[in-house]
């Protein structure tokens, strides 16, 4: 038997040395996550991040929308669509969706990639505070990148002209919604323990 | 003073008491571990309860009209879900109406029963498992991101078509603002630890 505290209620458990399930606290029933291992949480995320970066490409090769504007088919992609709103003039709408679209879901895959090949080689304090930081960073940006997918179900639903127009969302819709479910996954899955496993130098 | 696990770091660290308003910074990861008491529950319900009003309201009323070429066509927020269930993408259908609508109403009425259930004096054990499953659906709310990607459709559409705010766009607005700070700031399950008698011995 070895002895954790609750996170929860600071009472002190006895869990068994090898444990394997999750634990809950006798008292409150908090789950004591000392016993989800770092090991498990790491590969878990790595899954999760290999599947978000190869349905990136799609998300991003593949048309968000197609489309039918007085009777000529067209199709956008997240990166044409940009490039539409910043050739017609609109700098501050593109640039939003440039960030939601195309540097969140990089950075988060990139950021959290970083964190997962570090986290055992993290040695000075500074180093750890600063992934710590990083690691706070990614998981609240999470929910921005869903803005293209907003914006794909409010025009489809505003535009239904019969004829003169028509909208339908293509396939690269649902792999971007799937990067960015994933990805979000992804950075809660992380275990931010692992960042502060290995002692300090001194 | 009470012992306290840092839920990032893992760190154990005493707790010293904590006055209201103030919250206490994990002295390893400088993460925060703890916040002061919640005195009153007046003004997140307050807030809570008008957000859950502007909600039903922003759902009920039209959205945004749009005319194009002597068509008018009125839009309620729901459309935009069966526009994309109409059109055979059922998984973007219910994503988009879970993250817009659904888990934002009910993680208010949770929280403003959650309070109700506290001030008059349900013990916050009983509470837990209501506080968990707060806990559980909160990052798949995103009001705030659903106005940026309306904002976002709306200037993409304009080239194309007359766009008039609904009052519904209005309501949709005043809910979102209402949602971050009502539940933005607050902790329901540190909530619910500070509403439990203490016990000694700890």
């Amino acid at each position: 038997m070895k002895r954790v505290i609750c996170p929860r209620c600071g009472g002190v458990c006895g869990v068994p040395e090898e444990a394997r399930k999750r634990l809950l606290c006798p008292g409150c029933k908090a789950p004591l996550t000392e016993n989800s291992t770092p090991q498990n949480s790491i590969s878990r995320v790595w899954a999760l991040l290999i599947a978000a970066a190869i349905l990136y490409v799609p998300a991003n090769l593949l048309p968000i929308f197609d489309m039918e504007l007085l009777g000529r088919p067209s199709s956008d992609t997240i990166l044409g669509g940009i490039a539409d709103l910043f050739g017609s003039g609109m700098w501050f709408v593109g640039a939003i969706v440039f960030l939601a679209s195309i540097v969140i879901p990089l950075l988060k895959i990139l950021g959290l990639g970083f964190l997962l090949i570090s986290t055992s080689r993290l040695g000075s304090v500074q180093a750890r505070l600063a992934s710590t930081r990083l690691y706070r960073a990614i998981e609240s940006i999470g929910p921005w990148s869903m803005i293209d997918v907003f914006v794909v179900s409010l025009t489809i639903s505003l535009v239904q002209f019969g004829r003169l127009a028509s909208f339908s969302p293509g396939p690269g819709a649902a792999c971007f919604a799937m990067v960015v479910i994933l990805t979000i996954l992804a950075a809660r899955s992380f275990d931010p323990h692992t960042l502060w496993a290995i002692p300090e130098e001194n | 003073m009470d012992a306290i696990r840092c839920e990032v770091c893992g760190a154990t660290q005493s707790l010293p008491s904590l006055e209201p308003r103030r919250r206490a910074l994990c002295f390893r990861c400088k993460s925060e571990v703890a916040r002061g008491p919640t005195l009153s529950l007046d003004a997140p319900l307050a807030l809570c309860l008008a957000a859950l009003i502007f909600w039903a309201l922003a759902n009920s009323i039209p959205f945004i009209t749009l005319e194009y070429g002597g068509i008018i066509q009125t839009n309620r927020v729901f459309t935009g879900v069966t526009a994309l269930w109409m059109d055979h993408q059922y998984f973007l259908s219910v994503l988009v109406g879970m993250t817009s609508i659904a888990i934002p109403g009910l993680q208010l009425s949770l929280a403003c029963g959650l309070m109700l259930a506290l001030r008059r004096g349900v013990s916050g054990g009983r509470l837990r498992p209501l506080s968990r499953l707060l806990a559980f659906i909160a990052p798949g709310s995103m009001p705030g991101v659903y106005l940026v990607g309306a904002f976002v459709a709306a200037v993409k559409l304009s080239q194309l078509a007359t766009l008039t705010p609904g009052p519904g766009l209005y309501c949709f607005g005043a809910f979102a603002l209402l949602w971050v700070i009502g539940l933005g700031s607050l902790d329901l399950e540190g909530v619910i630890e500070d509403f439990r008698p203490r016990r000694s011995g700890r």
